[in-house]
């Protein structure tokens, strides 16, 4: 059975340019870039070298890049850093509601310590809104955090405005941008969009699992999460891995130099399934905004489960994600969906599809044929009768 | 030095001529509860199991290992680590003190006490007691005092031909008795918090279980499958070895359930189905029971009407041992033996999903068997066996 890997958000295939870089970490340079002899002059050479391609790809500072051992931990090192550094200038701290957890839940945690945290609402396409985002800022706020790209619906959030809007309103804050479904899929305009901090990480786009980093702007100022060898000038301590460091670095490289044959790739199997699945299914509803990114497609056919969709569909060699936990469990319901105000058949059954440029239309195809033979098959058994809306 | 651990088997003393059957049984369950572990001897002499207490080359026992396995093993009642020592009082007294010191570090009450099954030492056990005690005192400082009555812990020395045994500290077992000698049984495991409970109840009895599954992919995932074999990990420890596990294919009878059966009458036609399969499984493994997690009225499908409805189509035993128990009585054992944590992990099983609204509460009997006129029974039967998995979970 040929198998169809719709499920890039969560993970994707290592390409095969990061597996030569990361196996050339392990068998040539593999010396540790803080010893002093030539071995570890030379790995010193490999990790300077990815942070170049990287500082390239942003058009940043190459001084200004910071390894981490996964996009999680750059969200928390953003959120607790400035949080602390910048305590004694105000203890507002603005998150969208529809960020990742690795964002939201660290804001719920300095929300315990004392901070204030509000979040920022966002309307049925899970775009912030602006207009209530401007009355929530104040001179004591010193952080807001919102995502390139949401995970979940691939709704593209307006940073440029929203940086525009604080640094107007609320000069003193930092700005933190979430970018980890954004790079390669999107132009990175840090300048424009007066980002301080962004987090990516490296297995969304072809590196290993294990790798991140966060850029931060020269004028900022972050007390690390972890503290030891002082290495990452003494933002990460911790001996750099090195493999998935130079995979990374050149993932994110060719993430950027095909991103745009990318995005037209995507963007067609994108069409031709949503359309097909349109075309086929009845009452189905596209939770992702028309002008999303083209490698998320979130789906709801109301009357099938998320879950049972997403394995009958894994019987037939295609890999999905539920777009919320089981819905038996109701506190398990997608937040990101909650806060888009869709209601709870269609938040139950959502489903989402997820694509890199390996994928092709004829695998489109063959998920559309897949999906609306399964949604028949489920709805009958469960005898579906259509909510008139 | 801790040598030995002493194993009792309370009720098996009471068992008559099959006692050395039981008895056999309890030193091989045992052995396989530790053969993970070095080579060591286990044997059994003078009404109690031995257990040999093994040393690494720094001198580190593996006695607390060890013991956490014993809490496992049914039968055993309780457990006293000994120390073996000559049969001369200078070492009896030293061995004595090294075994008080250990049970009770911080100080309290104690009294010594004499066995003397070798009536060829020079002293009577009175007075083996009172020499030890006395001279215990030499060693101890004043937060240890000597009690008769009650004491907090109780020296004994038993001393034999082969040697003198030392403890001073009675460990509590697992009770019941050991697993395999009261037949074998299919245990219906669902993935919640009860049916993991009902076999160990199973396994604390002695009975032997092999688990039943009935999975319903794509309905259920590979996760909810993950979940049971997760709990027949846990169940393992108290089985002392593997334990089987069916896995039923069960999607095709639910999807004909579904649209061949009234939508109230669905819980009670997939229950009826899941214990005709348990059956036939039973009678090809030659197990003697089916064991399930019900209690009475917990859910619709659990009213005495529904079981009675439910327990028509089969003509096996169906043991099921927290009949009587409250939910939160039972939910204390899942913590306990270890299954809580992983049946309250939230994936689906297929009896949430295919939940109607509004399920029968008092099913008849002669209604179901009207409504399963429209089935194929045998058909069906035989294609959720013949896709029937089975696997070997240690």
């Amino acid at each position: 059975m040929q198998e169809i890997y719709f499920d890039n958000c969560a993970t994707t295939k290592v390409s095969q340019q990061a597996k030569d870089a990361a196996i050339a970490a392990m068998e040539e340079s593999y010396g540790n870039p803080s010893s002093l002899h030539g071995m570890g002059v030379q790995a010193g050479r490999m990790l300077a070298e990815a942070r170049r391609k990287i500082a390239a790809v942003l058009k940043v500072k190459e001084e200004e890049i910071y390894f981490t051992s996964c996009a999680t931990e750059a969200n928390n090192t953003a959120l607790f850093g400035v949080a602390r550094t910048y305590a004694r200038l105000g203890k507002k701290i603005l998150v969208s509601s529809v960020e990742h957890l690795s964002v939201l839940e660290p804001a719920k945690q300095l929300a315990e310590l004392g901070y204030e945290v509000l979040f920022i609402p966002v309307d049925n396409y899970g775009k912030v809104d602006l207009k209530c985002f401007e009355t929530m800022l104040s001179d004591d706020v010193i952080l807001v955090s919102v995502q390139l790209v949401n995970n979940e619906t691939g709704t593209i959030q307006p940073v440029e405005e929203i940086g525009r809007i604080l640094k107007e309103k609320a000069p003193q804050a930092c700005f933190h941008i979430d970018m980890v479904q954004g790079l390669g899929k999107l132009p990175i305009e840090l300048v424009r969009w007066k980002a301080d901090i962004v987090t990516v990480s490296g297995h969304k786009i072809h590196a290993p699992k294990g790798t991140g980093f966060f850029w931060l702007n020269s004028t900022c100022r972050l007390l690390p999460l972890i503290y030891g060898g002082g290495q990452e000038k003494n933002l990460r301590s911790g001996t750099q891995n090195m493999p998935g460091i130079c995979a990374m670095g050149v993932a994110v490289e060719l993430a950027e130099r095909e991103r745009e044959a990318n995005v037209y790739r995507m963007q067609i199997v994108k069409n031709v399934l949503q359309e097909g699945l349109c075309c086929r299914i009845k009452d189905c509803h596209v939770n992702s905004p028309v002008d999303g990114v083209p490698h998320i497609l979130n789906i709801s056919f109301p009357g099938v489960r998320s879950e049972v969709l997403m394995h009958y569909l894994e019987e037939a060699g295609i890999y999905v994600s539920s777009g919320s936990a089981c819905s038996s469990h109701k506190e398990k319901k997608s937040h990101v969906l909650s806060a888009m105000g869709l209601s709870d058949d269609v938040i139950d059954s959502a489903i989402r599809f997820s694509f890199c440029a390996q994928n092709t239309v004829e695998e489109a195809k063959i998920a559309v044929e897949a999906t609306a033979k399964a949604v028949k098959e489920v709805r009958a058994l469960m005898g579906y009768r259509p909510a008139k809306r | 030095m801790i040598h030995l651990l002493l194993i009792r088997y309370g009720e098996l003393g009471l068992k008559g001529r099959n006692k050395n059957v039981f008895i056999g049984r309890l030193v091989d369950n045992i052995r396989k509860a530790l053969a993970h572990l070095p080579k060591r001897k286990v044997y059994s002499t003078w009404g109690r199991i031995w257990v040999e207490v093994l040393y690494d080359d720094n001198g580190h026992s593996d006695l607390e290992e060890v013991l956490a396995i014993l809490k496992q093993v049914f039968g055993i009642y309780s457990i006293s680590p000994v120390v073996e020592t000559s049969r001369d009082l200078e070492s009896i007294e030293e061995a004595a003190l090294q075994v008080l010191l250990a049970a009770l570090p911080e100080g309290g009450s104690f009294k010594v006490e004499t066995r003397r099954a070798d009536k060829t030492f020079p002293m009577t056990s009175p007075e083996i007691s009172k020499t030890v005690g006395s001279a215990l005192f030499d060693h101890l400082d004043d937060r240890y005092t000597a009690d008769m009555h009650h004491p907090q812990r109780s020296i004994s020395i038993e001393i034999r031909d082969e040697g003198v045994f030392v403890s001073g500290q009675v460990i509590h077992g697992a009770g019941g008795l050991p697993v395999g000698c009261s037949g074998k049984a299919m245990l219906l495991l669902s993935g919640g918090i009860d049916s993991p409970v009902a076999g160990w109840m199973a396994m604390k009895r002695g009975v032997k279980i092999e688990a039943i599954h009935f999975h319903s992919f794509p309905f259920t995932g590979e996760k909810s499958k993950e979940k049971v074999i997760d709990l027949c990990r846990i169940l393992a420890r108290w089985h002392n070895k593997p334990v089987h596990l069916h896995v039923v294919h069960f999607t095709e009878i639910q999807k004909s359930i579904r649209q061949n059966c009234p939508e109230e009458y669905g819980i009670t036609i997939m229950r009826r189905m899941m214990f005709r399969l348990a059956q036939t499984i039973a009678f090809r493994r030659r197990g003697l029971a089916l064991y399930t997690g019900e209690s009475v009225g917990q859910v619709a499908s659990q009213t005495l009407e529904s079981m009675a409805t439910i327990n028509d189509v089969v003509k096996i035993p169906v043991m099921r041992p927290l009949v009587g128990m409250d939910k939160e009585d039972i939910i204390k054992i899942a913590q306990q033996i270890g299954t809580f944590e992983t049946s309250i992990l939230p994936y689906e099983d297929c009896c949430t999903l295919f939940l109607p609204d509004f399920p029968k509460i008092r099913p008849r009997i002669s209604e179901a068997n009207a409504i399963e006129e429209a089935l194929d029974i045998p058909a069906l039967m035989q294609e959720a066996l013949e896709k029937t998995e089975r696997m070997v979970i240690r």
